[in-house]
C-alpha cells in the first residue's frame, strides 16, 4: 500500500510539473489565443479589453496558480475558444481515445505475437525472413496511406464499413467497434512490426536457456514450452513496449482521427495548440499525463507478475 | 483546418488574391478544400456564345420526373469540410462550414436571386434613400425566433448592435452612426456617409455574417454560441464537436415548413475522407470545389447515381497584363492575345468542361451585372493580323509569363504559350515561388501573369482593381470614365443605377482588355440520389433564387424521394 500512495504522490509531481511545462511552451509560441478568437483585423483596444476579460495580462506563475486552484476542485475551465467548459469537451472525447487505443493495440499484439513466435522457432528461416521482410514493409508504410487505402478498400469499394465517424459504446457496443475498427487496424499496423520483432528477439534468448532445454528434454512439445514456459519470461519487453505507446497515442492519433473524423483527444489538442487556447490545452495535459501514468501503473503490475522477482518490489 | 476570412478589409482581398492564384489550381480543380470568400451571381443556363460547348450551367434538378411531388420526412446527412467554435454569428466568424449550419438556424436578412441580385430575405424590405446615407429595414410581421420570442424592429437592432460592438465584425458596420427603431417592424439606420452597398453586408455570407438575426436571449448568453437560437427552417438539437450537430424542422416557420425531420451535419476535415464518404453513401449531400470531381460526378449523374448541383460563380481565372509595359502597352497586342486563346482547349486541359463557364468580363454571362462589350471573341486569323501590323511598326512580340512554382501551373502557362505562337507571339515562361510572384505583381514587377481575385462578386469589391488611386490596380490600365462610374457606383443604392455605372466600366475593360478573362470558378453540391430540390431555392414571395452561393447552400426546401 505504501508503494501506491508513493504512486500517487509521483503522480501529483508528474502533473504538476508537465502541466507548468505545457502552460510555459505555449506561452512561448508566437500569437495568443485573442488572434485566434478574435481574427487579425482587430483594433489595440479591443485585444487589450480581451485580454483583460481572459487575465492573459497577469504574469505566468499567477495564472498558472489560478488554474491549478480551479483544476484541484474538478474545475477545469471554460475553452477560451469555444466557451465549452473543459470537462464536458474531455468527456465528449475520453471515450474514443481509450477505445481507439485498447483496440489498436488489441490488434496489434494479436498479429504481433504469433508473428514472433513463428519466427523465433527458427531464426533464420525462410519464414523468419519473410516475417521480417512483411514487418519491415509494415512499419514504413505511413499510416495514413494504410488508413486511406484500408478505407477506400473495406468502406467504399466493399461497403463493409462506414467511411468516418464513431458511434458511442454506450449507444450500440457492436456498432461502436466496427466504426472503430478500420481506425485501429490503421493504428495497429506500425505498432505490430515493432512488437514482434522485440518479442521474437526476447523469444530468441529465452529458447537458448537452461530451463528450455531442460523442458525439451523432459519431452514437452514445442506448442507447450512455447505457450508454459517461454512466452512469459519474454513478454517483459514487449509489453513495456506497449505501455509506451498507449501512453504515446493517448492524444498522438490525429492523423487517423482526421481521416476517419472521429472526435478524439487529438484533434483537441491539435485545435487547442494552434489557437492557442490554453484552458482546452492543460485540460487535455492532464487527461494523457494521468492516462499515461495509469497505463504504466498496470505495465509494472503486470510485469510483477509475469516476473515474481519484480512483484516484490511493487508489493511492498 | 478553418479557414477564416474576416471582413471586406484589403487584408482579405489579398488573401483571396494568394489563395485563387497560389491555387489557379483550383481552375484545375486540385484545391477542394478553398472556399472562395465572394460568392456572386447566378444558377441560370449561361449565354452559350460560338466558342463554348453546350449550356455549361447545368444546374441539373436531380430528378428527371416533374411528376413526383416533394414529400415531407427523413433525414440529411450532409458533410461538412470543418469545424466550427461556436454558432454566435456575431462573435464566431464562420467558414463554409459554418455557414452551411446557419443557414439551417438562422436567416439572413438578405439573400440573392437567382440573377445574383441582392434581395430582401428575412427582412420584407431593406431599402435606402436617394444618397445611401439612411437605411429602411422593415420585418415581417408574426416571425418568430424557436424560443417564441419575436423577430422585431428591436430583436434586429440588438443584432446590429452585438455586431457593431463585436471586435471580430464590428469593423464591418464602422458606417454605422446610429439606429432608431420606428415602429414594431421598422428599423433606421444612419449612415456617417453614403453606403450604397449595404445590403451586401446582410446576405450571410463568407466574411459577412452581419445578416444572420440571432434571437435576444441568445445573443445576451454567454453560452449562445453552443446553443443557437433563430428564426430558420430548422432548430438546434444537439452539437458533439468535431462529431455532428443535429437540427430538427421548425415546424412555425415563417415560410413552408422544411421538408426533412432532422438534419445531421458531419465535419469530415480531409478531403479524401468526405469525398470517400459520399462515394460510400454514408453521407447524402456533399460538396467540392474540384472541377474535376465534379466532371466526375455529372457523369454518374447521367447514369442517375447522383444529384449534381453546380453553384454560381465565383471569382474567375484570369490573365493579367501589364499595361505600363510594351509590348502590352499596346491595345493591339492585348486584344490579339485575347483572341487567340482558345477556352475549351484551355478547359478540357483542366478537366472543367461542363463545369467551369467561360467569362467575357469581370462578371460571369449569367451574373446580373455583366453587360455585353467589345470583349474580343475567339478570332485567330484576326488575332494573327493584328500582331502582324504590329510586327510591321515596333518589331517581334516577346514578353515574360510569370507563374507559380508548381508543375502543374507550368502545365497551364505551356499550353498559353502554344495558342499564343500560333499568331506569332512569343511568351517566355517564368516561374516563381507564390510569395515572390505576388511581390513581383504588386511591385508592378511582371509583364504577362496568370491571376485571379479579380470579379464575381458585387462590382464594388473591384474597386480596388480598376481604380486608379488604389495600390491594387495591378494591369496598371484606368481612365477618368472608369474612375468616375466606379465612384458613382459606390454612392448609388439602386442596383438598376449602380448596374449602369458598371456597364461603363465593363464596356472600358472590353474595349481595352487589360485583362484575359477565361473562366469561372464554382462548387458543386453533389448529393444522393434520392435527394431532391437542392436546385430549388425559392424566395418568400415564390421566385427563385440562388440555392448555392459558392460552397453555401440552403436546404429549406430539400426532401427524400421514398
Amino acid at each position: 500500500m505504501r508503494s501506491l500512495a508513493a504512486r500517487l504522490l509521483r503522480l501529483v509531481a508528474v502533473l504538476f510539473a508537465v502541466t507548468f511545462a505545457s502552460f510555459c511552451l505555449v506561452s512561448l509560441l508566437p500569437g495568443d489565443i485573442v488572434t485566434s478568437v478574435l481574427g487579425p483585423n482587430v483594433s489595440e483596444a479591443d485585444r487589450e479589453a480581451a485580454r483583460q476579460e481572459l487575465n492573459l495580462d497577469d504574469p505566468l506563475p499567477v495564472r498558472y496558480a489560478r488554474w491549478v486552484a480551479d483544476a484541484v476542485q474538478g474545475d477545469l475551465g471554460v475553452s477560451y475558444r469555444t466557451g465549452q467548459p473543459v470537462t464536458e469537451a474531455l468527456s465528449q472525447r475520453i471515450g474514443v481515445t481509450v477505445q481507439l487505443v485498447l483496440m489498436s493495440q488489441f490488434i496489434a499484439l494479436l498479429l504481433a505475437v504469433p508473428m514472433a513466435i513463428f519466427g523465433a522457432l527458427k531464426p533464420g528461416s525462410w519464414l523468419d525472413r519473410a516475417l521480417s521482410g512483411l514487418q519491415l514493409a509494415m512499419l514504413a508504410t505511413p499510416g495514413y496511406l494504410v488508413a486511406l487505402t484500408l478505407m477506400a478498400t473495406f468502406a467504399v469499394k466493399l461497403g463493409w464499413f462506414d467511411t468516418t465517424g464513431f458511434v458511442h459504446f454506450s449507444d450500440d457496443p457492436l456498432a461502436s467497434m466496427k466504426s472503430l475498427l478500420l481506425p485501429a487496424i490503421a493504428l495497429a499496423l506500425e505498432q505490430v512490426a515493432l512488437y514482434s520483432r522485440v518479442l521474437r528477439t526476447d523469444l530468441v534468448a529465452t529458447f537458448d536457456q537452461d530451463f528450455i532445454w531442460y523442458a525439451r528434454a523432459k519431452g514437452n512439445s514445442t506448442r507447450r514450452i512455447v505457450v508454459r514456459h517461454a512466452l512469459r519470461p519474454s513478454s517483459i519487453g514487449v509489453i513495456t513496449l506497449t505501455g509506451i505507446s498507449m501512453g504515446r497515442m493517448i492524444g498522438g492519433t490525429v492523423l487517423v482521427e482526421t481521416i476517419f473524423a472521429l472526435p478524439g483527444l487529438g484533434r483537441f489538442i491539435i485545435d487547442a495548440i494552434n489557437n492557442r487556447d490554453f484552458m482546452a490545452l492543460q485540460g487535455a495535459v492532464v487527461v494523457v499525463t494521468v492516462g499515461f501514468v495509469v497505463v504504466n501503473f498496470f505495465v509494472d503490475i503486470l510485469h510483477g507478475i509475469i516476473d515474481p522477482r519484480i512483484k516484490v518490489e511493487v508489493a511492498r | 483546418m478553418n479557414m477564416r476570412i474576416r471582413s471586406h478589409g484589403p487584408l482579405r482581398r489579398l488573401a483571396a488574391i494568394a489563395l485563387l492564384i497560389g491555387t489557379v489550381a483550383a481552375c484545375g480543380g486540385n484545391d477542394p478544400d478553398s472556399a472562395t470568400p465572394t460568392s456572386p451571381p447566378d444558377v441560370s443556363t449561361g449565354d452559350t456564345t460560338e466558342v463554348t460547348e453546350p449550356p455549361v450551367f447545368t444546374n441539373a434538378p436531380t430528378t428527371t420526373n416533374a411528376e413526383v411531388l416533394p414529400v415531407s420526412g427523413g433525414s440529411l446527412i450532409v458533410a461538412l469540410q470543418g469545424e466550427s467554435s461556436g454558432y454566435n454569428p456575431t462573435v464566431d466568424a464562420w467558414a463554409d462550414g459554418g455557414h452551411n449550419v446557419a443557414r439551417a438556424i438562422f436567416d439572413p436578412l438578405a439573400t440573392f436571386d437567382a440573377s445574383g441580385k441582392v434581395v430582401p430575405y428575412l427582412a420584407e424590405s431593406i431599402e435606402g434613400n436617394a444618397d445611401a446615407t439612411v437605411w429602411t429595414i422593415k420585418v415581417r410581421p408574426g416571425v418568430t425566433f424557436h424560443d417564441g420570442t419575436p423577430l422585431n424592429a428591436e430583436a434586429v437592432r440588438l443584432n446590429f448592435e452585438a455586431n457593431k460592438n463585436s471586435p471580430q465584425f464590428g469593423s464591418q458596420l464602422a458606417l454605422l452612426a446610429s439606429m432608431n427603431v420606428v415602429d414594431d417592424v421598422t428599423l433606421e439606420l444612419t449612415m456617417s456617409q453614403p453606403w450604397g452597398t449595404f445590403p451586401n453586408v446582410l446576405l450571410g455570407n463568407i466574411g459577412s455574417q452581419i445578416g444572420y438575426m440571432a434571437a435576444p436571449a441568445m445573443l445576451a448568453s454567454a453560452d449562445g454560441g453552443r446553443n443557437p437560437i433563430g428564426t430558420g427552417p430548422f432548430s438546434f438539437k444537439e452539437w458533439v464537436p468535431d462529431d455532428h450537430l443535429t437540427v430538427v424542422r421548425n415546424d412555425s416557420y415563417w415560410q413552408d415548413p422544411a421538408y426533412l425531420d432532422e438534419v445531421v451535419f458531419r465535419p469530415i476535415p480531409d478531403s479524401t475522407s468526405r469525398k470517400a464518404a459520399m462515394d460510400a453513401g454514408d453521407v447524402d449531400v456533399y460538396y467540392t470545389g474540384s472541377s474535376k470531381d465534379i466532371q466526375e460526378y455529372q457523369a454518374l449523374q447521367e447514369a442517375g447515381e447522383v444529384g449534381v448541383t453546380i453553384g454560381a460563380p465565383s471569382e474567375g481565372d484570369m490573365v493579367m497584363l501589364n499595361t505600363k509595359k510594351a509590348p502590352l502597352d499596346d491595345v493591339r497586342v492585348r486584344r490579339a492575345l485575347a483572341m487567340s486563346v482558345d477556352i475549351p482547349r484551355l478547359f478540357d486541359f483542366l478537366d472543367a468542361t461542363g463545369v467551369k463557364q467561360p467569362t467575357h468580363g469581370p462578371y460571369a454571362d449569367s451574373s446580373f451585372w455583366y453587360v455585353e462589350s467589345n470583349y474580343p471573341d475567339y478570332d485567330v486569323a484576326g488575332a494573327k493580323a493584328l500582331i502582324d501590323e504590329y510586327v510591321a511598326e515596333k518589331g517581334p512580340v516577346e514578353f515574360d509569363f510569370a507563374g507559380n512554382q508548381d508543375p502543374f501551373i507550368v502545365s497551364i502557362q505551356e499550353l498559353y504559350q502554344s495558342m499564343w505562337s500560333e499568331i506569332g507571339v512569343t511568351a517566355n515562361i517564368v516561374s516563381r515561388a507564390q510569395g515572390e510572384n505576388i511581390s513581383a505583381v504588386i511591385g508592378g514587377d511582371f509583364q504577362v501573369v496568370l491571376w485571379g481575385g479579380v470579379g464575381g462578386g458585387d462590382p464594388d469589391n473591384d474597386y480596388v482593381d480598376f481604380h486608379s488611386n488604389t495600390g491594387q490596380n495591378f494591369s496598371g490600365f484606368n481612365t477618368p470614365e472608369m474612375d468616375a462610374a466606379l465612384d458613382a457606383g459606390r454612392a448609388l443604392s439602386d442596383p438598376e443605377a449602380r448596374k449602369e455605372q458598371y456597364a461603363i466600366v465593363q464596356q472600358i475593360l472590353g474595349d481595352n482588355v487589360p485583362i484575359i478573362w477565361t473562366g469561372t470558378n464554382q462548387f458543386g453540391v453533389i448529393t444522393k440520389a434520392n435527394v431532391q430540390g437542392m436546385p430549388d431555392f425559392d424566395l418568400p414571395d415564390g421566385t427563385p433564387g440562388e440555392p448555392i452561393s459558392g460552397p453555401l447552400f440552403f436546404l429549406k426546401d430539400v426532401w427524400l424521394a421514398q
